[in-house]
């Protein structure tokens, strides 16, 4: 057999053309067109990298000279068949592999289904075991600096009358205690706020604060607010923040090392699937604080229809929902949560 | 008294002056004495001009870029890795950068020889474990402390310039051409002022500098680079920097008000009042984002456009070659909004077609005139460096390109 290549000497890019005559175990140059011995190399001292679409062969020589040919099948296999062996490897390669159409089809199908279960399935539950690891000196620390850090930007002390302030608090202590949980660090805060509205939420620790916006706007309601605060410690019960987190890194990951190979073209494209994928995420745990809020309502002394009720209060505060909100929202459309808790109400 | 000057003592600028200022009509042999001296001088100084030239190497031929790789047979090879990748959770990933990375690199062919992509897959798997393990403790420490947050911010940004410097280094380390390797020198000092202190600094004059800082940052990585023992060097005008920075704007800006009222003419005519019908507000949101990428899309093909022609023809690689680019504005923009279209509508899957029809796209535009001093550049002896930098950089999203 013979094939037609270009040797590039070693260190500069100084080269020739070659003829490259292949016998059993070596293969000897000539160079063109005078014809000159240039060498003979055994397959033994040859290196070359495995095989990728149609490139020509590169194929280093002892002496640190390049050798580039277009090979053909013949040269692909006597390249690719380790050295010294005389029978012909296995037909398995990664080339074959990424050449074949079979192979093809199937990752078109596979791929997809195989990032919607990592997505779906692995992900959540890997977050799940890493926020067990999670000691709870760490959240309380990083519960604290969060507060602080929200307290010298957009939240301010509250406004509300100290009577309606204290008459709360000891509401939600009975509510605290009547679940018995096991986690140490519950309280509640009231704060005023221009940016947040109406609004809950809780820190890791057990913090949970409260919006002056949100009593004003439930009319001080304490049932009302008993119901919001259930959901918010199925948050804090459930490790929710530790878990999104983790969700949070697992997905930026897997988008960066994944797909980030052939990136520069679509920056903007994977910046927005991050967003969807971490809104699904966000729009779970949601749905699984609401659980936990009609699941304890009557260990609360409270009933699914509370929570229902001050879902509606909260919605009759915000603008309409429609379809589109799936996709760009973190929380689950308000009109699905109260038909939710109504079921929940009429199945009691 | 009447003495001639002895102008033959004289500097090519001060026979220049003395013939300006000299009254011809009474002194007519002087004034063509000087005439015959600033003559001769400018022969001398265009035949150093010459000399000059001749060391920089002449002309060979010209030749055109071509990229071979199919769009059929990248994706097959994209699709298989991105499968081998999802099973093994990650850790294929640095095969398969390995694996693309040679199909397109050796798929460029300039002058009959082609490119080469060098990094073992190994080097690249070492680099992203640690540059996962950081990425890991970023983002907890910024989502737990927003204090602690601020100071990991502070380090990254004061480490960014070496991370570049390095990632670099790598990437051109494992770029060979006629089996000699592309090199970087750029160096952590240079690299703080291009790429952290002038853009800072831009701020205080209402980012009106920044075509000057980003020039700055194509020079840095320009003049930075070399090929074996020959360096590139360049230099940029910033003019042109800030006519591409205001035809951009100003274009995005006319396409983002006509958008804007285009949008909210459609939603007044389907007769929704957006305070009350939802459908008004998402029509609003979706079609104000739908323009941001139009616009984004449009700006970006503009300035890389005129910067990518500007660039080439200013550039310079020793006696080895100069080169040569026409992307012409607008067939630029119809390829990139193409290009977006395509990923949208395939959700992603063409991907493959995307890459090779952009490469095939540069390559057609560009030609390098090769000099004679290609066959003469030798291999420079330096350690290969390792991936860790370059995953790391790229894992914080710090990678840098030009234009």
């Amino acid at each position: 057999m013979i094939y037609i290549g270009k040797l590039y000497s070693a260190g500069s890019t100084a080269h020739q053309q070659v003829e490259l005559v292949l016998d059993d175990g070596q293969i000897t140059l000539h160079s063109i067109p005078d014809r000159t011995l240039l060498g003979v190399h055994l397959r033994a001292s040859l290196r070359t990298d495995s095989r990728v679409g149609n490139l020509p062969r590169e194929v280093a020589l002892e002496n640190g000279d390049l050798l580039s040919v277009q090979a053909d099948d013949v040269l692909h296999r006597w390249l690719d068949c380790k050295s010294g062996s005389t029978k012909t490897q296995s037909r398995w390669s990664l080339s074959s592999l990424e050449n074949s159409a079979r192979w093809a089809i199937a990752s078109v199908v596979l791929a997809p289904l195989l990032l919607v279960g990592i997505f779906k399935f692995v992900i959540p539950a890997m977050a799940i075991t890493f926020a067990s690891y999670v000691p709870y000196t760490l959240k309380d620390v990083a519960s604290r600096h969060t507060l602080s850090a929200l307290d010298t930007t957009i939240l301010a002390p509250s406004k509300l009358d100290d009577d309606i302030q204290q008459r709360l608090t000891q509401r939600f202590e009975s509510v605290f205690n009547s679940l018995q949980l096991d986690h140490p660090g519950f309280n509640t805060q009231f704060r005023y706020t221009e940016e947040m509205g109406a609004n809950a939420f809780a820190l890791p620790n057990g913090t949970i604060v409260f919006t002056d916006q949100l009593v004003e706007l439930v009319e001080n309601d304490a049932t009302q607010l008993s119901a919001i605060l259930l959901h918010e410690i199925g948050h804090v019960n459930e490790q929710h923040s530790m878990r999104l987190i983790a969700e949070t890194i697992a997905t930026t990951m897997v988008i960066t090392y994944f797909f980030g190979d052939v990136s520069g073209v679509f920056e903007t494209f994977m910046g927005a699937s991050n967003t969807l994928i971490n809104n699904q995420f966000s729009q779970k745990l949601e749905t699984e604080a609401d659980d936990f809020a009609l699941a304890h309502a009557n260990a609360a002394g409270l009933t699914p229809q509370d929570f229902a009720n001050a879902l509606e209060s909260l919605a009759s505060a915000s603008p309409e929902e429609s379809d589109i909100n799936k996709l760009l929202s973190s929380h689950p459309m308000l009109k699905d949560r109260i038909e939710k808790a109504r079921a929940a109400q009429s199945s009691d | 008294m009447d003495i001639t000057p002895d102008y033959s003592t004289y500097s090519y600028q001060e026979l220049c002056d003395a013939r300006a200022t000299i009254d011809a009509s009474a002194y007519p042999d002087r004034a063509q004495q000087l005439d015959e001296l600033i003559a001769s001088h400018s022969d001398h100084v265009t035949s150093e001009q010459e000399q000059a030239e001749a060391a920089e190497g002449t002309f060979l031929r010209k030749s055109p870029v071509n990229f071979h790789g199919s769009a059929k047979e990248f994706f097959s090879i994209w699709i298989v890795n991105l499968l081998l990748t999802i099973v093994t959770l990650g850790i294929y990933s640095a095969w398969a950068k390995v694996r693309t990375n040679r199909y397109l690199y050796g798929n460029l062919e300039i002058d009959g020889h082609r490119f080469s992509y060098l990094a073992e897959p190994l080097q690249i798997l070492k680099g992203r474990i640690i540059s996962a393990i950081l990425l890991v403790g970023y983002i907890l420490a910024v989502s737990t402390s927003p204090m602690v947050g601020v100071v990991m911010m502070l380090v990254v940004a004061i480490l960014s310039p070496w991370l570049i410097c390095k990632g670099m280094q790598f990437a051109m380390k494992m770029t060979s051409y006629r089996n000699v390797r592309f090199g970087f020198t750029g160096r952590y000092g240079e690299a703080f002022l291009v790429f952290l202190l002038f853009p800072f600094l831009t701020l205080f004059a209402l980012y009106l500098a920044m075509p000057w800082a980003l020039k700055k940052m194509d020079e840095f990585i320009l003049n930075n680079t070399t090929y074996g023992d020959k360096a590139f060097s360049t230099e940029l005008s910033g003019g042109t920097y800030f006519i591409a920075g205001l035809a951009a704007g100003v274009v995005s800006m006319i396409t983002f008000l006509i958008g804007i009222g285009l949008v909210g003419a459609t939603v007044a005519f389907s007769g929704s009042e957006p305070a009350t019908d939802p459908t008004g507000n998402i029509s609003i949101m979706l079609g104000t984002f739908i323009l941001y990428f139009f616009v984004f899309t449009l700006a970006s093909a503009i300035y890389s456009g005129m910067i990518r022609n500007h660039m080439y023809e200013n550039t310079r690689l020793a006696d080895v070659a100069t080169f040569e680019s026409n992307v012409t504005v607008g067939s630029y923009i119809g390829l990139k909004l193409t290009n977006m279209l395509a990923l949208i509508f395939s959700l992603g899957l063409a991907l493959p077609w995307v890459k090779t029809r952009t490469l095939n796209y540069l390559a057609e535009r560009t030609q390098v005139n090769i000099l004679d001093g290609i066959d003469s550049v030798v291999a420079s002896q330096e350690q290969t460096g390792t991936a860790t930098a370059e995953e790391v950089a790229s894992a914080f999203d710090l990678d840098v390109s030009l234009g």
